[in-house]
């Protein structure tokens, strides 16, 4: 079979030839992304005599099918902003060569690292805006209306299973006009297209297949629209948090400070048969739902410079966070971290590491004044350049 | 495929990157298993930005073709399922008559149209085995993992899919 197998190659070879891409498919994959489709939730070859499912699809995953020759036609409209995409988008020198986020405003001017107010980590006062501070005007948002990413604030659950608690990421997502809305709907989509965070440890409260319908904005309250989250069982202690989950997602973005729920288009008053979702759902405080410790940045899989910041958040009785770098098992550093206040505040720190180039993996907890014991660990590994 | 030195992509530069090193093979293996370029492509893009999303879990070009090409063989087994885009072809004549390549003229053009029409013709995964292993060129552990089955089924697909196909490349010699 030797000489079939020698003769299948060829013909493979000779076939794949003759197949050409149609031009401009990366600006059509670029404003997908752009506009936080998510790829596989489409089922397009169902063909038009098949319902979508439960009509979720609305107007932020309803891409219509794009047949062949439609695809250079959809290319085309958007080939004039790919220009201005190409220059500020693709190239992203985005935060890692350089200071970490937060660092020197230089820096930030030129790329949307997070902005001072997201990397602040007090949370913002529960029904009212995130307070706008130095720095802002300079930061996010760009003549360029499309093509630019942000990191936006998205929250998990992590840390002790029977108790669980919010942690912060930092995601970089496309946006496309920079509004609270598309903000919004950039987070609560990175948010429901995965199980977990950058960092494993942390997972996300709601049921896998649940989907964003829709956003709307006003009034500094966000409507959201879910599908499918209802479908699955969720226990009570993620029930709550869940919604705390969502809530805090959704304010993270600038002039909002409240949530409205709805389900499949429709307001509904209790979720899972477990939690209340009627009316505006606000921040719960922070002391019950943020995890004690948090270790801000560098986050889970980041690569620094040899001289990084490191920035620890708390609640903490005596603002006294712990700090430990490790190499493999062995330990290379251990600190006290006092922070700016003490709980029930959320106190922060920042403090410059230099290390030698290497894996470390980098952990940030208390000591409980009860029994001395480590707690609420916070780590994450990262590559020293 | 190694990229020293580009491990730190973002998200956005690596699908650039990936783009241009790999979207036009991807198109090309799309096609090989579903006989229709327009699906492929759709199905290949699908892929990226699938990718972009997953992209913080990945970093590494190398796991990134990986993905990309399970995600483009797991998709068009979809499409199959969902489809019939093998009945559909085979109603149609052969393939267009855009100009053959260099090599494609070397070859018998009847038996190359031959081969490809019995390729359709097999059942899924002895498509699957066969596109990867002779037109990607990938080694049966290679197979196996991408297709997500063991190395005998690989072996076993492959042997019925040559098997299968044995009339049409022995034909015309």
């Amino acid at each position: 079979m030797a000489a079939g197998e020698e003769v299948l190659r060829r013909v493979l070879a000779a076939e794949a030839d003759r197949i050409e891409p149609g031009p401009g498919a990366l600006p059509g994959i670029q404003r997908r992304i752009r506009a936080g489709d998510r790829a596989g939730a489409r089922r397009w070859w169902r063909g038009p005599g098949r319902a979508l499912p439960r009509g979720a699809r609305g107007r932020w995953g309803g891409w219509s099918p794009l047949a062949a020759g439609t695809v250079t036609v959809a290319t085309l409209n958007v080939a004039a902003v790919v220009v201005g995409l190409a220059s500020t988008v693709v190239p992203t020198p985005s935060e890692r060569p350089g200071p970490p986020p937060g660092a020197a405003g230089a820096e930030r001017s030129a790329t949307p690292v997070p902005t001072v107010d997201d990397v602040r980590p007090g949370p913002t006062p529960p029904g009212g805006p995130v307070a706008p501070s130095a720095g802002q005007s300079t930061g996010t948002q760009t003549t360029a209306p499309a093509a630019t990413t942000a990191a936006l604030a998205v929250y998990y659950l992590g840390g002790d299973p029977a108790r669980p608690r919010l942690y912060r990421e930092f995601h970089r997502l496309w946006l496309h006009d920079g509004s609270a809305r598309d903000r919004i709907t950039a987070a609560l989509r990175n948010l429901l297209d995965s199980p977990v965070g950058m960092d494993p440890d942390y997972r996300s409260a709601w049921p896998e297949g649940t989907d964003l319908r829709d956003v709307t904005v006003g009034d500094g309250v966000a409507t959201v629209d879910l599908a499918g989250a209802a479908r699955a069982g969720v226990d009570e202690v993620t029930a709550r948090l869940a919604v705390q989950q969502l809530v805090w997602t959704v304010t993270a973005v600038p002039g909002v400070s409240g949530l409205r729920l709805r389900l499949d288009g429709a307001p509904v008053d209790r979720l899972w048969g477990r939690v209340d979702i009627s009316g505006v759902l606000r921040r719960a405080p922070a002391m019950e739902v943020l995890a004690p410790v948090w270790l801000i940045s560098p986050q889970h899989g980041d690569a620094v410079g040899r001289s990084f910041q490191v920035h620890v958040a708390g609640i903490l009785p005596e603002a006294t966070a712990q700090f430990r770098i490790q190499r493999g098992s062995r330990t290379v550093r251990e600190q006290f971290v006092t922070l700016s206040e003490a709980g029930p505040a959320q106190g922060e720190r920042k403090f410059t590491v230099s290390l030698p180039p290497g894996r470390y993996t980098l952990t940030a907890y208390a000591i409980s004044l009860a029994d001395g014991s480590e707690q609420y660990l916070d780590d994450h590994t990262v590559t020293v350049r | 495929m190694t990229r020293p030195g580009t491990p730190e992509w973002s998200a956005d530069e690596a699908i650039t990157s990936l783009f241009a090193a790999h979207y036009r093979p991807l198109v090309r293996l799309a096609t090989l298993l579903l006989h229709d370029r327009g699906a492929a492509e759709e199905i290949v893009q699908d892929g990226y930005v699938a990718l972009h999303g997953h992209w913080s879990r990945l970093r590494d070009a190398d796991r990134a073709v990986g993905y990309l090409r399970t995600s483009v063989v797991n998709r068009c087994r979809s499409a199959l399922r969902h489809r019939r885009v093998v009945t559909a072809y085979l109603a149609e004549t052969g393939p267009a008559a855009d100009a053959p390549s260099a090599e494609s003229g070397a070859l018998d053009l009847l038996r190359h149209d031959a081969v490809i029409a019995a390729l359709r013709t097999l059942p899924g995964r002895q498509r699957e085995a066969l596109v990867l292993r002779y037109y990607l060129d990938l080694s049966e552990a290679e197979t196996a993992d991408l297709m997500g089955v063991s190395r005998g089924a690989v072996k076993s697909h492959t042997f019925r899919g040559l098997a299968a196909l044995k009339q049409s490349l022995g034909a015309e010699r």
